[in-house]
């Protein structure tokens, strides 16, 4: 028994050994493990590279970075740290951008749906993927050209919260109708028709069946949606005015965290380069804790 | 004529008013109506300005007059960077990904594959502006390539790697699921394997994923402003400092009076570029899947 | 020098002996303790039920069972003598040399998205017949093996995916037979071919008959009794499937041994 399984003495296994790739399989398993670690090393390195900067502030000025009286920003640590109104900005513009977006997202992904056109559903997919690959700098031309002059009229100077969430919200929208759009095409197309079949119009199908089946794909899309919101600088950068401060209406002027970083990281230095790498970890834990909830969701999306 | 009414009164005249319906539809005309008031806007102002002078001459006077073609050069070169980065590792990483070397074996395996998942969605969602941050420290800094094109593009590439691999994981992972069985029962090796038939069954799929990533790269700003930087002369090598189109818009918005007309025949000229390579994306998507159902030539 | 290392090689009796063969997917047992010897030059036929382990059986003999996530075997698969489901084959060179000697085709006919001629091709260039020519010819003696050659000789260069569904599958034995195994698996191959098709097919394997070691899983208890000299029934009792019955193709169908072979067979059941 032990003689027979022995490979060396069987003819197969002569077979075998002389096909044996010339290690070409090999170099390519190890290729291709190394792709794959270096790509989820990523992460590691970027989290690692900004809070080992961030660590200077953390350390000289700890809970000064959202206690001092405001952002008078040095290199050492007589300036003053404050980055509290930043990111109250940041919360107010991407929250409201929010606001408008997600009822006109999902409302016109319903109406589309409802419409049981297979060429509308496809027409509308197409243009909001086009839509969505739109440079957010046209969206920040757009509004710093076009809607801060208008809001100007209401109330000056018109670079505002408003503003910088009007612009947000249309380029934060079509993300949210894609994602809307694939939790709905996920919903099984059986109980589509079995609405159907008990004479229910098409609108109230697709509103109390399929929304309601594909609820937790459209709220881990808005979550993914201020997600992008909160992460995003151009718009934000060229139509909030930039004033550091802590509005008390949506028409003042405000800066976000990530205008913030856009505006100083070119001439920053010592306490004030390490204090916005502080920011960005601050981003990149905001980002964590919503992409960890729209998972929480149930679906997928990232 | 029979009669289908139900007598159900009340039920009939709610479904006779459909506001909601209603309301929706309006909804989808002032979408159109918004973006359509952004692409008209964009077109009809930056028209203006667009000739074969703008594209192929340098800007002067801080852009104000002038044209882009340095910064085309610079948003080129960038582009060619980053997707020189992207291509192999992403494709490595979406080989591993999609199982097309097998189900890991070990526990062990299988937590290092869900992990390099997470993190890569962890990845697909971080601020542009943070790959900004880590670019300028890591690039620019620390490997010493300071502000350069060469810095700008492999930042703009860990930036588009996650939307690569994803799309690159689907396609190889459909091939997979019909050519992989196959494959191995005839005894192929992984390397012939993906040589000839799952990359090239799975091709229409990749390109497509380096479509997105491209065009994620072309359209992105804040992640090049303090890594490829502002210059806006000529690029002589990969170590200059380049300005790339976005930027271009940037600056000419903010920074420089009067430079409105200007940055707009740029954003046009942007989305003009996009909207190309869209179009040319589908039909050849058309085409190649045509070609790979075997409808007869 | 080519020819000599695709003709010498596969040196092995092609008989098999199973012994306690059992797999695992996780914590599901799909079969358990299969004890069958299948000789040379014959064909057995697989029946039974869905869900009775057949096809994990089948995938066992040329560790198609690796590609599956969690899946493990326990027993012997010996071929002339060597175990197959031992470790030394876990690598993948001597996978594929067990594969290239172990020939498997599917229930739904999988050619590659190549030419006619590539398709048989491929494996024969990845074993070592670096020949163009050589290669050709080859893949033309497979053809005419299957008689796929009169209705495919003016197209060999169009991709494979213009075929039929009959003419794919039995493009996919070509190609499976072309590079000489001594066995070959077949999952079901007619089940998703028309009536016609699934004739002809089922005449080309009775055709292989002494030539290849042929083991065949099938539902079709027709087929089974048409063409197999021997025939193996599985059954699931609800815990893994299980082997019942294993006896010449006429014993088992006219003089079942056992009460559930005697209701299968007589069609009473399922």
């Amino acid at each position: 028994m032990n003689n027979s399984t022995s490979l060396a003495s069987s003819a197969l296994a002569n077979t075998a050994l002389r096909h044996s790739p010339k290690g070409h399989d090999r170099w390519l398993f190890l290729l291709v493990r190394l792709c794959a670690l270096l790509a989820a090393a990523l992460l590691l390195l970027i989290v690692a590279f900004v809070a080992t900067e961030s660590g200077q502030a953390i350390q000289a000025l700890g809970a000064r970075l959202f206690t001092d009286s405001g952002w008078f920003p040095g290199a050492d640590a007589s300036g003053q740290f404050n980055l509290t109104p930043m990111i109250v900005g940041s919360l107010l513009v991407a929250l409201l951008a929010m606001a408008i977006s997600l009822p006109i997202a999902v409302a016109s992904v319903l109406f589309v749906h409802s419409c049981s056109q297979p060429w509308l559903v496809i027409a509308y997919r197409r243009a909001i993927e086009l839509l969505a690959g739109i440079p957010s700098v046209v969206f920040g031309l757009w509004g710093l050209v076009v809607i801060v002059p208008l809001l100007g009229q209401l109330q000056a100077p018109g670079t505002s919260i408003l503003a910088g969430a009007l612009v947000l919200a249309l380029m934060i929208l079509p993300t949210i109708a894609l994602l809307a759009d694939s939790a709905l095409r996920a919903v099984p197309n059986e109980l589509r028709l079995g609405g159907l079949a008990l004479g229910l119009s098409p609108w109230r199908v697709v509103l109390r069946i399929q929304l309601l089946q594909a609820r937790s794909g459209v709220i881990a899309g808005a979550i993914l949606g201020l997600g992008r919101a909160l992460g995003e600088t151009m718009v934000v950068l060229m139509v909030c005015g930039n004033v550091v401060q802590l509005p008390t209406s949506i028409m003042q002027p405000i800066r976000t965290l990530t205008a913030n970083i856009a505006l100083e990281m070119a001439y920053a230095g010592g306490l004030q380069r390490s204090a916005l790498f502080v920011s960005g970890l601050l981003l990149i834990a905001l980002v964590v804790a919503l992409i960890w909830s729209a998972h929480r969701m149930g679906r997928g999306y990232a | 004529m029979p009669d289908f009414s139900t007598g159900f009164t009340g039920n009939a005249a709610a479904r006779a008013r459909p506001y909601g319906q209603w309301l929706a539809a309006a909804t989808l005309v002032l979408l159109a109506a918004l973006f359509g008031w952004l692409l008209i806007d964009v077109i009809i102002r930056g028209f203006g300005s667009l000739s074969w002078e703008f594209i192929s001459s340098a800007p002067t006077d801080a852009g104000r007059s002038g044209g882009i073609w340095p910064v085309i050069v610079a948003s080129l070169a960038t582009l060619a960077v980053c997707m020189a980065a992207v291509l192999p590792i992403g494709l490595g990483s979406a080989a591993l990904l999609s199982g097309v070397f097998g189900a890991p074996r070990s526990s062990l395996g299988q937590r290092a594959v869900n992990g390099c998942r997470q993190s890569l969605d962890i990845l697909a969602g971080v601020p542009s502006i943070v790959f900004g941050l880590f670019g300028n420290a890591f690039f620019c800094l620390y490997l010493g390539m300071g502000f350069s094109i060469l810095a700008g593009g492999l930042t703009l590439a860990c930036m588009v790697l996650p939307y690569f691999i994803r799309t690159a994981e689907h396609a190889l992972r459909s091939a997979a699921t019909t050519h992989l069985a196959g494959s191995l029962a005839l005894g192929l090796r992984h390397s012939t394997m993906l040589r000839r038939i799952l990359l090239p069954a799975a091709l229409p799929g990749l390109f497509a994923g380096f479509v997105l990533a491209l065009t994620r790269a072309l359209a992105e700003t804040a992640a090049l402003l303090f890594t490829s930087g502002y210059v806006s002369r000529m690029p002589e090598s990969l170590l200059d400092s380049g300005r790339v189109l976005s930027v271009h818009v940037y600056d000419l918005a903010m920074n420089v009076t009067g430079g409105e007309a200007q940055a707009y025949s740029t954003a046009l000229v942007l989305i003009i570029t996009l909207a190309v390579i869209n179009v040319l994306v589908a039909l050849l998507g058309h085409y190649w899947q045509q070609k790979l159902n075997g409808a007869p030539q | 020098m080519n020819k000599a290392i695709l003709a010498e090689s596969c040196e092995c009796e092609p008989a098999l002996q199973i012994s306690g063969l059992g797999v695992t997917y996780g914590n599901q047992i799909a079969l358990k303790d299969v004890s069958l010897t299948i000789e040379a030059g014959s064909i057995t036929a697989i029946i039974g039920p869905s869900g009775c382990g057949k096809s994990s059986f089948l995938a066992c003999l040329n560790r198609m069972t690796d590609l599956t996530a969690h899946c493990a075997t326990t027993g012997n698969v010996e071929l002339d003598g060597v175990d197959i489901l031992g470790d030394a084959f876990r690598k993948p060179a001597q996978a594929a040399a067990l594969r290239r000697c172990v020939g498997m085709i599917f229930q739904k006919p999988n050619p590659f998205p190549l030419s006619i001629a590539e398709n048989i091709e491929l494996g024969l260039k990845e074993h070592g017949v670096t020949d163009k020519a050589e290669r050709r010819e080859k893949a033309t003696a497979a053809l005419q093996a299957v008689g796929l050659w009169e209705e495919v000789q003016h197209r060999l260069g169009e991709t494979a995916l213009t075929l039929s569904g009959g003419q794919q599958q039995r493009l996919c034995i070509a190609r499976a037979i072309a590079l000489e195994p001594k066995i070959l698996l077949m999952d079901e191959p007619c089940s998703a071919l028309d009536p016609i098709a699934s004739q002809r097919v089922e005449q080309l394997i009775a055709e292989l008959r002494g030539r290849y070691t042929v083991v065949l899983v099938t539902h079709n208890l027709a087929q089974a009794r048409r063409v197999a000299d021997q025939t193996a029934l599985f059954w699931n009792h609800g815990n893994g499937g299980e082997l019942v019955e294993v006896a010449a193709t006429s014993l088992l169908f006219n003089q079942p041994r056992e009460a559930i072979t005697k209701a299968y067979v007589g069609g009473e059941c399922c």
